[in-house]
């Protein structure tokens, strides 16, 4: 009640102004009317009027006409202007919508680039972190493995001493088997020599005559009957598997020969035109390559394709030792003044080994392979000479890594060998050339080749007869060249039935009988 | 001030058709419909509605001081405001329903009772009844303390029908500074065919309560039905008998429409009186 | 008719106006006036003229309490119920004339 009469004061005015809006409505539709009306009757009454005025208006509405035009024009162009310059605005705006939306693309890119760049990082920070973890475990790992292997290579060393101690009872095990073998025999022999000795007859008393008529001994004991040249073969056999690189006399009657089938056997001549082996030397897994004895002391040394050297004891029949260290084939070795021996190597290597001890004692590095050394040169007993690949003679004083002497040849030098007076070196090289180099001078002395000799092999061997006067090499026809060593001229040439290469030659030590070893199993004794 | 109500009330318009009987060789121009603001006066309207009529072709320029207005063949008062006119006239059956017909007429002479209202003068009649409210009001203390263009200023927020003037003007004379209650309140009743009536109203009654519009026309008219009573004559029966019937039958109107009896006559003052500061209610038979 | 009715009533009540000049108005040799209660302030205007001896020309102003210039069309009625000066019981509406505008 309080405040209502306020309410129906403002509802009856609005009331009374919606009523009075139709009647508004209706007024403003009258006076439009009216004017109208009112303007006909204007335009009536000014029909009536006189055509001056009319047409005085009408010029007057012509030149507000014109005038209007003009303004209009006016407008138009800048209208027009107006248009232009929204249009260059409008490009404008949507050049730079463009490269805002480009600008917002390549930072979205970026963007995007930026947080996979980003979850990169994370990824590679994890992975340095698992890294980082890694290199830890396996640093202690590493360190732990390293403490293992420290303590292996001590189990090894000792494994290895007590290996080598195993050896060494081995060793003397079979030794002591053969010594025993030996005593059995030894007494038994006795036994047979006091059989003998009873039996006693004068064909002892013939023999003891024959022996006082027997002309002067060989330094080393052996009779000297004086180089003959050979002209028959007085047996042939095969003895090795394959190639047979070298054949050695070890005394006027056993002789031991070596190639691929990795053994060195030793056998002895019954003078009637046969042989029997009386020794087997194994110790090797690959073909041997050259063979030397020492008489004094019955020691043999071999070199091997093994890459090892390996020396035996002949009065026991046991190995020695086995020197390791070339890094390739070894091509040849020789006994070096006392207790020692020179091995040369296709690993262009020269090792100098110290039999004593079993260990190499000097390495030398000629830089070229060593295809055969040669000891016991007059002059100095610790001169030696080694040839090369490179058609180079060396000469070393076993002190010296670098060569004392260096002589060039017309070939590689297949072949050594010293005179026995030690003054003088023959030497065969890849040319079919044989040569005698004195070593005073390091002058020729003597060239020696024939018409149909040709080097058999790289390796292959030429030698002095034992009393120094012939000089013998085989041929790749697998015959054999004998010179005189003083003329130089060829004395005689020996066929053999096969046509196998000789690799190798050994004169007996008496003088009397010329070993030939070939490529193919056979070897021939020449008388 | 309420100024919802006082907008809404200076906003409402009423419909009037001036129609001029001049004679002429022409006949008489088409009638002239306007729409006027309840506040404004026909003195304002009447020179912008003769010059309507005068851009008639071949007809004679009506001058204003040759012409007198009428409604319904009676004189009409050029110095109240349309409003009051139009809502003094609506009770009765007016010709054309809603609308306040007008005769512009150019016969001569005037009735006695016509009085042409200049701009000039009406202005200076404006001013003189805002300080009579304002006397009643404030014994015209508001008045006498406004600046000397203050009010020029609210006659042209009239002239021009510009609220806003006007607002920032009649809340100077309705709320005024001290905040003191109105001594009167400007109260101008309009009963039929009689001059209007006017009393000395207070805004309370002596107990203290609010005075309601109601409370004060009826006291109004008590005092005018009393002096009348003291003269007892063959018309005063007249007037009695529209009186006599319950005064709670009689309509008040104002701006067109019933106010509630109920209104507080300070709400009335301040919200529903016209520029010139006084409220003026009609009475209307109950219908 | 009822307003014709009312004008011609046999006994209206009459009120006591005392008139009173300002500025250059010319002084009335009576300056009490009784009139009806329901005449108007614009009937006395032209009772006030012709007394002045005021030419169509001249303006002549009515206030109250020498502060405004009440509605023409008031009636004493309504003049004397709202600004008359009561004295000696009676009631007198005081009022003052000008032929110049005053008080604004």
């Amino acid at each position: 009640m309080s405040k209502d009469y306020r309410k129906l004061i403002v509802q009856r005015l609005e009331d009374v102004k919606q009523k009075n809006k139709k009647i508004a409505v209706f007024y403003d539709n009258y006076s439009k009317l009216s004017a109208a009306v009112e303007k006909r009757h204007k335009y009536d009454s000014t029909r009536s009027d006189e055509n001056l005025k009319e047409s005085e208006e009408f010029a007057r509405v012509k030149e507000e006409m014109a005038e209007l035009y003009r303004s209009k024009c006016q407008n138009d162009q800048r209208l027009i202007n107006a248009n232009h310059s929204i249009l260059s605005f409008e490009k404008k705006t949507s050049a730079l919508l463009a490269e805002k939306k480009s600008l917002e693309e390549q930072s979205q890119k970026i963007s995007s680039k930026y947080a996979t760049a980003k979850v990169e990082i994370q990824k590679f920070l994890v992975d340095n972190e698992q890294l980082n973890d890694e290199r830890i475990a396996t640093n202690s790992t590493v360190t732990a493995l390293t403490k293992q292997i420290q303590e292996m290579e001590n189990d090894r060393i000792q494994f290895l001493n007590k290996i080598r101690q195993l050896n060494e009872t081995r060793i003397d095990l079979l030794n002591a088997e053969v010594a025993m073998e030996e005593r059995k025999r030894h007494s038994k022999m006795q036994e047979m020599i006091i059989k003998a000795v009873e039996e006693v007859t004068d064909t002892d008393l013939k023999l003891d005559a024959m022996l006082k008529a027997m002309p002067a001994t060989n330094s080393n004991g052996d009779l000297l009957l004086g180089d003959s040249i050979p002209s028959r073969a007085e047996f042939t056999f095969e003895c090795d598997e394959g190639e047979v690189n070298d054949v050695r006399w070890l005394d006027a009657e056993t002789f031991a020969t070596g190639g691929s089938d990795r053994k060195i056997k030793v056998w002895k001549t019954d003078g009637h035109g046969g042989q029997t082996r009386i020794e087997t030397l194994s110790g090797s897994n690959a073909s041997f390559t050259r063979i030397d004895y020492e008489r004094d002391r019955k020691l043999l040394i071999a070199s091997s394709n093994d890459k090892n050297v390996l020396v035996w004891n002949l009065d026991t029949s046991r190995l020695m030792s086995t020197l390791s260290g070339h890094a390739d084939q070894v091509t040849c070795v020789k006994f070096y003044q006392s207790h020692s021996a020179v091995s040369g190597s296709a690993d262009r290597i020269i090792k100098i080994w110290d039999l004593q001890n079993q260990r190499c004692s000097l390495s030398l590095f000629p830089a070229s392979k060593i295809l055969d050394v040669a000891t016991n040169l007059g002059g100095s007993p610790s001169l030696f000479a080694s040839g090369h690949f490179d058609k180079k003679l060396r000469f070393y004083d076993g002190r010296s890594v670098e060569p004392v002497k260096t002589v060039e040849m017309g070939g590689r030098i297949t072949s050594l060998d010293v005179s026995m007076n030690g003054c003088e070196l023959l030497i065969s090289t890849r040319d079919d050339t044989i040569s005698m180099l004195d070593l005073r001078t390091f002058q020729t002395l003597h060239c020696y080749s024939a018409e149909n000799y040709r080097t058999s092999s790289d390796t292959s061997r030429v030698i002095l007869s034992s009393g120094n006067e012939y000089v013998a090499a085989g041929s790749s026809n697998g015959s054999i060249f004998i010179w005189n060593k003083h003329s130089a001229k060829l004395e005689k040439r020996l066929t053999s039935s096969s046509e196998n290469a000789i690799f190798s030659l050994s004169w007996n030590p008496t003088g009397y009988g010329l070993l030939s070893s070939s490529k193919q199993k056979v070897v021939t004794l020449w008388k | 001030m309420d100024y919802e109500v006082s907008r809404k009330v200076w906003d409402s318009q009423i419909p009037v058709q001036f129609t001029l009987q001049a004679g002429g060789p022409l006949g008489d121009p088409l009638p002239y419909y306007t729409m006027l603001p309840r506040f404004t006066y026909l003195a304002l309207t009447l020179p912008k509605v003769l010059s309507s009529f005068n851009r008639r072709e071949n007809g004679e320029t009506i001058l204003a001081e040759k012409v007198h207005l009428e409604v319904n063949g009676a004189p009409v008062k050029m110095y109240i405001p349309v409003g009051v006119i139009y809502d003094q006239l609506n009770q009765k059956n007016l010709e054309s329903e809603g609308i306040l017909e007008i005769h512009v007429r150019t016969s001569q002479p005037a009735p006695l009772d016509f009085q042409m209202v200049s701009v000039d003068s009406m202005r200076a009649m404006f001013c003189q009844t805002v300080k009579e409210a304002d006397y009643l009001k404030t014994k015209a203390e508001v008045t006498s303390s406004l600046m000397k263009e203050d009010m020029p200023q609210l006659w042209q927020s009239v002239v021009n029908n510009n609220f806003d003037e006007y607002w920032g003007m009649i809340q100077k004379l309705m709320d005024p500074k001290d905040g003191k209650d109105f001594l009167h309140v400007p109260l101008r009743v309009y009963v039929k065919n009689q001059p209007f009536k006017q009393a000395l109203i207070t805004v309370k009654h002596p107990d203290g309560s609010l005075r309601t519009i109601g409370d004060a026309v009826s006291e109004i008219l008590q005092l005018s039905t009393s002096s009348e009573a003291s003269t007892p004559t063959s018309e005063s029966s007249a007037t009695s008998s529209s009186e006599a019937s319950s005064p709670d039958d009689r309509r008040l109107i104002s701006h067109g429409i019933d106010v509630p009896r109920h209104t507080p006559l300070i709400f009335a003052a301040k919200n529903l009186s016209y520029p010139d500061n006084f409220v003026h209610i009609v009475i209307a038979e109950a219908r | 008719m009822e307003s014709v009715a009312s004008e011609s009533a046999p006994k209206p009540k009459k009120i006591t106006v005392k008139l009173k000049n300002i500025g250059d108005a010319p002084v009335l040799k009576n300056k009490k006036l009784v009139v009806k209660a329901s005449d108007t302030l614009a009937s006395l205007t032209k009772v006030l003229r012709k007394m002045l001896n005021l030419t169509l020309h001249d303006s002549l102003f009515l206030y109250i309490d020498t502060t405004f210039a009440p509605s023409l069309d008031s009636t004493f009625e309504v003049l004397a119920r709202c600004y008359a000066v009561k004295t000696t019981g009676d009631e007198v509406v005081e009022l003052q004339y000008s032929t110049t505008p005053a008080y604004g």
